[in-house]
């Protein structure tokens, strides 16, 4: 621990993995509060899915990935809302057809790109050397933002996740918050890209609010617990990582796992001795 | 067009509504006095669960007009919910005083007031801090009650709240609604399938099956009424005509 809080200080490609990794599980921490209780977990993994379309965008004609990601991911996270809402088209469907259409669309843009091809790796299970101090930016903002959206709609997200036909006949504004929420998803996806991979980032948008809502009496603390929950998971995962000499974006879902199982079974225990 | 009386607290004028050519709903025209506490029956398909979804604004494209003159407090239909949603009674009852209260607005300590009033009236007080979850069919039904009782509204609606409840429980309720009917003078208007309990519990009856039949009171529905509309259903027929039939003889 000792050695790994030394390299921190000395080598600024791993503190800004590490301060990146953080606000990642911040970010998707909160917002998977919003995935698991409204049951659509499939959104996030469609929307990282898509924004490996806007990778190879980006990647092909030498534009910033993290726009184009957003902008794909978003448009996939607002279509579903859209078809499924207006059609009537089930959510899975829409993403069971969205999902592989962008990831056909990247491998045919990555197909044009001449002469040298990217590692796209890295994109899809994560590399921490990408990350820059821009990427650092970008996230905070996107946590201050995330941070200001839950306080101020705190009381319409717990109304809107329990029950949104009702809480639309009260006065909820919930077409409001469903489109916010789906670009939050894809905000937290393309964050979250470096440090997970498009692959891996569903662990980090359900797992931690799995594990929370074993336990949480109410939202709040659901919500605490939550981030609680992906910054242990982020910083045992980095360090463990750091300590075997393993990627540490996967290390970290393997971690926010084993979280997940220990309060299952610690739960298990707890019931049957009381 | 409507009238606009100020003391219907309901409105329906002309109301139809169809899917592709299919028809819902043909030609309601139907208004409700305030305190008027009226069962709308119908077979299954008659168009009650639309009727009621165009009276909240549910329903877009329908023809005629719905005009409700105050608020709605709706108790729908009971269903499935995710029984580990970590959501309590009193954050869930909260809920009907959200349009009242506004966009981004904190409950004050009269808020909470008002809440622990209704929760105290429908016998739920105790409860207030459990999670939603660990209620049973009854206690939920009662917390929908607070819930759609705290929007304060002018026309109640009741969506088969007896659902999910026992046959104790069902009388409890009902009773629970006529107290409050008579201690707040409100409209409500219940929709059920069991008729025994709607003559029991409403002062009107309104017959549907895609058009309006009647809008009367109880002691006025004839069995020629319910024949009209439950045509196949002869044994739903027969206890319904026995159930008047003893209350005519009384």
């Amino acid at each position: 621990m000792t050695e790994f809080i030394a390299d921190l200080l000395r080598y600024e490609f791993l503190r800004n993995a590490f301060i990146a990794a953080l606000m990642v599980s911040t970010l998707t921490g909160m917002f998977s509060n919003v995935v698991v209780l409204r049951k659509v977990e499939f959104i996030g993994d469609g929307a990282a899915h898509a924004a490996f379309g806007g990778i190879a965008f980006a990647l092909l004609f030498g534009v910033s990935y993290q726009l184009t990601a957003l902008i794909t991911a978003a448009i996939f996270a607002v279509s579903i809302g859209y078809f499924t809402k207006r059609r009537k088209i089930s959510e899975s469907s829409v993403i069971g057809m969205l999902l592989p259409l962008s990831m056909a669309l990247g491998v045919i843009m990555l197909s044009f790109i001449r002469g040298f091809t990217p590692d796209i790796t890295g994109f899809l299970f994560g590399n921490i050397l990408l990350v820059t101090r821009e990427d650092i930016w970008m996230l905070l903002f996107m946590n201050i933002g995330a941070v200001a959206f839950f306080t101020l709609f705190f009381r319409e997200l717990q109304y809107y996740a329990f029950d949104e036909r009702m809480a639309r006949h009260y006065g909820v504004p919930t077409r409001f918050l469903h489109y916010a929420v789906l670009v939050g998803i894809s905000m937290s996806v393309v964050a979250s890209v470096k440090i997970a991979g498009v692959i891996l980032v569903t662990a980090f948008l359900v797992t931690p609010a799995v594990t929370s809502k074993l336990i949480a009496g109410r939202f709040r603390s659901m919500v605490l617990l939550s981030v609680t929950f992906g910054l242990v998971a982020t910083t045992m995962g980095m360090v463990s990582g750091y300590w075997l000499d393993i990627p540490p974006g996967p290390t970290i879902v393997l971690t926010l796992f084993v979280q997940f199982l220990i309060v299952f079974f610690a739960g298990r225990l707890l019931r049957r001795s009381g | 067009m409507a009238k606009n009386d100020p003391k219907n607290v309901l409105e329906i004028n002309n109301l139809s509504f169809r899917v592709n050519s299919h028809r819902i709903l043909e030609g309601i025209t139907l208004e409700m006095e305030r305190g008027e506490f009226a069962g709308l029956i119908g077979p299954n398909g008659a168009g009650k669960t639309t009727l009621v979804r165009a009276i909240i604004g549910e329903l877009e494209e329908h023809e005629g007009t719905v005009r409700v003159n105050g608020r709605i407090g709706y108790l729908p239909q009971y269903s499935e919910f995710s029984r580990d949603f970590p959501i309590t009674v009193r954050e869930v009852a909260a809920m009907g005083i959200y349009r009242r209260k506004g966009f981004l607005r904190k409950l004050t300590a009269d808020d909470h007031e008002k809440i622990n009033a209704l929760m105290k009236q429908v016998g739920i007080c105790e409860l207030s801090e459990r999670r939603v979850g660990t209620l049973s069919g009854g206690e939920y039904q009662r917390l929908m009650l607070v819930r759609a009782l705290a929007a304060e509204p002018d026309l109640l609606i009741l969506d088969e709240p007896e659902a999910g409840i026992d046959e104790m429980g069902k009388a409890s309720f009902y009773r629970l609604v006529n107290d409050l009917k008579k201690s707040r003078n409100m409209t409500i208007l219940l929709i059920s399938h069991d008729i025994g309990m709607v003559f029991d519990a409403c002062d009107r009856i309104i017959c549907l099956n895609k058009t309006l039949h009647c809008h009367k009171e109880v002691r006025s529905v004839s069995a020629e009424d319910l024949k009209k509309i439950f045509s196949t259903d002869f044994d739903f027929l027969i206890r319904s005509k026995d159930h008047f039939e003893r209350e005519h003889s009384q």
